[in-house]
């Protein structure tokens, strides 16, 4: 037998190439953001003088900001909810017995596998005019034109189209959870008389799901927070910044106007938006399960 | 599973009810299929239809004359052989690093006592919160100083390892009784040998699952070469695309056959290995 002693060698031997490799792209990286952000810097002086909490009140004066921030919110919130929603409802329906049940899984799940690059030049072909959009809605006598070239629509449709890729993503995670719901559970339910499926699935789907959505907020969340080349491919951010969220705008200041203060400023209160949301549903989620234990 | 027997007081036999629930579903199946397949049919027949047609909104639902020279074109217009070869490279690499590096750091983690292992292990699985937009321009300042942007190097380190290796190798090593690296320390075998002789041959499924979802990740990945990347001889496939639809905007039909052939590997791969990708999503999922 190996020694306890050198047994810890071995052990730092076996961690030492994730934890270097961790420690160089993970933490110090979010170290330095958090430094630069408050510091000014052009992306090329050799100088980053110190600045403290200017960078942060110069990104929050810019005029565009409060429209990044609204866009944000909205795209978090309107990809969010939604794809979780028909997630969860393609993962019951999937669940049943139904002939082509895994057929449907297939196809739903099929656009996560493509790239949010073909995913979305497939969309803007779509939601061209004379596209198979514009056709639709012609029959409800509508004619939006080119979607993407569209203030109004341009957010609501970037936002359809990150929803229509994510939802099958979503499904899995619901459909491994549902897995996990004794069916006897049913049974015991309908002897007490919950017969109808709205009722069977408000008071025992749901509440046993509670664990997987958790999990699937908090992802949801974060993947929704960096979606980037959707929205780069699809619109530019544009028009008139209909579409600018914190991460394109992140790059639009570090790479397009060499504002890398405000950028590192940006990234950090990315940073901490993240950190808290999940914290705050972690701390949640933990106190709501004390409740129902 | 056994059929369920009736409960006392179903008011229809359970087998009728199923049938009956068919029928009532059936709306919600077609509306699902419709929604998230079609677009997929409707790509490809935009990729065989011609550009006039495309441009007058004109497409027939069904391809009757189907051009498929718009593939060889849409290869032949740009330089997408190389982009391919390069995405090759940075993928195969990136998935054989994540193998290495989370087999190794898995096993000390589920398999080694030492001081701080916990706090080790949420440390590793913290950094899953992170999105990479907010680390990347300290990570671009980095390259930039090592003089490795355009180069593969800065395609394929920053993400050398990934939590999520980390903990599915984790959860596997912890699954495997204590008594198979009890038999082979007996023989004379040290940690490494245990690891790699007796464990990682254990977890093939943890390495399937890692390889086929880093594998697919990297394929598609945009922002890291998007940012990491200069010149066109070392673009990667989604940015050949992205390049394609900055020189043919409107050429749809032939951005189409692009989107295809830039897709087929990714299909190709999760036919392989289904059940393979969808525990590996179910898995993070349930026990994380």
């Amino acid at each position: 037998m190996v020694g306890q002693r050198r047994l810890r060698w071995w052990a730092a031997l076996f961690l030492a190439p994730a934890v270097i490799l961790t420690a160089v792209f993970f933490y110090y990286p979010m170290a330095y953001i958090l430094w630069l952000s408050m510091h000014h810097w052009n992306g090329l002086s050799p100088v980053k003088p110190f600045t403290g909490l200017a960078e942060f009140r110069h990104l929050f004066q810019q005029p565009i900001f409060g429209l990044v921030i609204r866009n944000t919110v909205i795209f978090v919130v309107g990809t969010v909810v939604p794809s979780i929603t028909i997630g969860l409802g393609l993962a019951l329906l999937a669940n049943r017995r139904l002939p082509f049940r895994s057929f449907l899984r297939g196809v739903s799940f099929a656009p996560y596998l493509v790239s949010f690059v073909s995913a979305g030049l497939a969309w803007v072909w779509m939601g061209s005019s004379g596209g198979l959009f514009d056709h639709l809605m012609g029959f409800l006598g509508f004619h939006p034109g080119n979607l993407v070239d569209n203030p109004s629509y341009a957010l609501p449709y970037v936002i359809a189209m990150y929803t229509w890729k994510m939802a099958g993503y979503n499904m899995v995670l619901y459909l491994a959870g549902l897995q996990t719901i004794p069916r006897e559970i049913y049974e015991a339910g309908a002897i007490d008389g919950l017969q109808d499926g709205w009722t069977q699935f408000r008071t025992i789907t749901w509440p046993l799901l509670a664990e997987s959505t958790f999990f699937v907020v908090i992802i949801n969340l974060i993947f929704s927070f960096r979606a980037f080349s959707a929205i780069y491919v699809m619109t530019n951010g544009g028009p008139v910044n209909s579409t600018t969220t914190l991460v394109y705008y992140i790059w639009n200041l570090a790479f397009v106007q060499n504002s890398w203060g405000q950028a590192a400023a940006a990234s950090a209160l990315l940073l901490i938006v993240v950190l808290a949301l999940t914290i705050g549903m972690v701390r949640y989620f933990t106190k709501e399960s004390f409740r129902a234990s | 599973m056994v059929e369920a027997t009736p409960a006392p007081k179903a008011p229809i036999s359970p087998k009728r009810r199923r049938h009956a629930g068919f029928w009532r579903y059936v709306p919600y199946m077609v509306i699902a299929i419709v929604v998230f397949g079609f677009p997929f049919y409707w790509i490809i027949v935009g990729s065989l239809s011609s550009n006039t047609a495309i441009a007058t909104g004109s497409i027939p639902l069904f391809p009757l004359h189907p051009r498929w020279a718009n593939y060889r074109d849409a290869w032949a217009y740009t330089n997408f052989a190389r982009q391919v070869l390069n995405t090759l490279i940075m993928a195969v690499a990136v998935t054989a690093s994540q193998v290495i590096t989370s087999s190794m750091a898995g096993f000390a983690l589920a398999r080694m006592r030492f001081p701080g292992r916990q706090a080790l292990f949420i440390g590793f699985v913290a950094t899953l919160i992170i999105p990479f937009q907010v680390i990347a321009l300290p990570i671009f300042v980095l390259m930039a100083n090592l003089h490795w942007i355009n180069t593969f190097g800065a395609l394929i380190v920053p993400t050398a390892v990934n939590a999520f290796g980390i903990f599915l190798y984790r959860q596997f090593f912890l699954t495997i009784p204590e008594s198979f690296e009890e038999a082979a320390m007996l023989d004379g075998a040290n940690p490494w040998q245990v690891l790699w002789r007796v464990y990682w041959p254990l977890a093939k499924p943890a390495t399937v699952t890692l390889s086929l979802l880093t594998f697919i990740a990297e394929w598609n990945s945009f922002y890291l070469p998007f940012l990491f990347t200069e010149t066109k001889s070392m673009y990667t496939v989604q940015l050949g695309l992205v390049a394609f639809q900055g020189e043919f905007a409107t050429v749809y039909n032939l951005l189409m056959a692009a989107t295809v052939f830039i897709s087929i590997p990714v299909f190709v791969l999760y036919l392989m290995g289904q059940r393979a990708i969808i525990e590996g999503i179910a898995t993070t999922g349930t026990k994380g």
